[in-house]
């Protein structure tokens, strides 16, 4: 049976992360990129909220 | 703390609603196999509700949490969506489609606990309506007001940003803590006044029928009439739901199991927390459909808004003082539920973001956050109340279903065919 704690050497995964910005060791690309989409949900429902309410 | 994160609301909203609109129409029913409201309809109700509540919304947060646990623990990688791709991927996960990945992850969380603070809003302005009767709070359909819900969102978000700042070890303990009670103490009030005979026998029976239900109720797809009606509006929204959930319960369930075996983890994350909602349905639920089937709540319950049927419930069984005290129970419930899902989703988010690494987040980061979660549940609700906000969660969960999918199919090829290979 698997224990989720064993040890297994494996290939580092290297993701890239900012030393300064929101804070340190975020990934710009994600927080943003989820910012702008949902930015962009809320502007659409903020503006036309009579065609996001029927839309939805 | 993982039953309120990853159910409470959902379970404090349609403990009672759940068991009554199936008891009032279901499949069966439609099929002509029950009658609606008649004692037949009884079982049927309850193993619908079961397909709902049952092993399906924790086998949708187990998968998830399981392959980001062994990924993480086992194979040393960073606690992170993409880590779980990697046999698939290789290292193309480090990168663009990595980012994509987890920018899913987030949209999912994002919009998952949306809805569920959208009915968590309303059955507050509700519950605080039962308690004090001010007119401006319900308007004259029995719903709460848009103002009264905007108002709920503010107060609740206003303390889920409180609690994320103070971190996991202070505000959302204390929290968690204090929600677990009251959901004890509200469980032991419902055994001691509500139907418990008729909980008790149910339970069991709920267990058999949902057994040798559950294949056909699960692969059974209606394509289109009164029953693709009924699916759309009750399964499928609750399959959005507990996968857009996914990730945010999953990261919670993968941290608390390192050092659980697999068999271990599945007894712990998925077949407990379901046996724990079912209880939670047959004794409150039961109690409601058992005022109904014996004439006292005269379809006052099944004719209630969904946010105010536990509230109707009370107010059958108790006189008018003690009734209000106990809605005033279950509003703080209610609230520490909410901001326990709420601040664990802030939380969950800055992780995603960050690789994995949870020690980062700066408060304006939260605030930041919480301010998102006010916009998204605000302008949803004034665009489309909240059918606006299920379609919005259904296309938002839509995503991460695919990066679910794969993450299962990850998790089987290392486990299966990949034990002891390093990549």
């Amino acid at each position: 049976m698997p224990e989720l704690d064993a040890s297994n050497s494996v290939k580092p995964l290297s993701i890239n992360t900012d030393t300064s910005g929101f804070y340190k060791g975020y990934n710009r690309f994600v927080v943003l990129g989820a910012k702008l989409l949902i930015g962009m949900l809320v502007l659409w429902a903020g503006f036309f909220p009579a065609e996001a309410g029927a839309a939805l | 703390m993982m039953f309120g994160a990853g159910i409470g609301v959902g379970m404090l909203t349609y403990s009672t609603a759940e068991p009554i609109f199936h008891f009032a129409n279901n499949p069966d029913v439609i099929k002509g196999l029950t009658t609606a409201q008649d004692p037949d309809n009884v079982r049927a109700a309850y193993k619908w509700a079961a397909l709902h509540y049952g092993i399906t919304p924790w086998a949708c947060y187990g998968i998830v949490g399981m392959a980001l646990g062994y990924f993480g623990y086992n194979r040393k990688l960073p606690l992170s969506f993409r880590s779980s791709l990697k046999p698939l991927f290789g290292n193309l996960v480090e990168g663009l489609l990595g980012d994509i990945v987890d920018i899913v992850a987030i949209l999912a969380t994002i919009i998952g606990v949306c809805v569920t603070i959208g009915y968590g809003v309303s059955q507050f302005a509700s519950g605080v309506y039962n308690i004090t009767g001010l007119e401006w709070i319900s308007s004259a359909n029995g719903k709460p007001t848009l103002m009264a819900q905007l108002l709920a969102l503010f107060i609740i978000i206003g303390a889920s940003v409180f609690s994320a700042i103070s971190g996991v070890d202070k505000g959302i303990k204390w929290l968690s803590n204090i929600n677990m009670g009251l959901s004890f103490f509200l469980l032991v009030f419902f055994a001691i006044f509500g139907a418990t005979l008729f909980a008790f026998k149910q339970f069991f029976v709920t267990i058999w029928d949902y057994i040798l239900a559950v294949p056909q109720m699960s692969f059974t797809v209606w394509p289109e009439g009164a029953l693709a009606d009924w699916q759309g509006g009750w399964t499928v929204f609750y399959w959005a739901w507990w996968i857009a959930f996914a990730p945010f319960v999953g990261l919670f369930l993968a941290r608390v199991s390192k050092g659980r075996t697999i068999r271990e983890y599945v007894f712990g994350a998925m077949i407990v927390p379901s046996l724990m909602g079912l209880t939670w349905l047959v004794l409150v639920g039961g109690t409601a459909i058992d005022l109904e089937l014996t004439g006292i709540a005269q379809g006052s319950i099944i004719n209630a808004d969904i946010s105010a049927q536990l509230y109707q419930t009370i107010n059958l069984i108790l006189t008018p003082l003690m009734a209000k005290l106990m809605s005033f129970v279950i509003v703080i419930l209610l609230l520490t539920y909410l901001v326990t899902s709420a601040d664990s989703a802030i939380l969950v988010i800055n992780t995603i973001a960050s690789a994995g690494n949870r020690a980062l987040a700066q408060t304006r980061h939260i605030i930041i956050w919480g301010g998102v979660y006010i916009a998204v549940v605000a302008t949803l609700l004034t665009a489309g109340g909240m059918s606006a906000i299920r379609s919005a969660m259904i296309v938002g969960a839509l995503p991460f279903s695919l990066v679910m999918a794969l993450m299962s199919i990850s998790l089987v090829k290392v486990l299966v065919f990949g034990r002891g290979k390093s990549n």
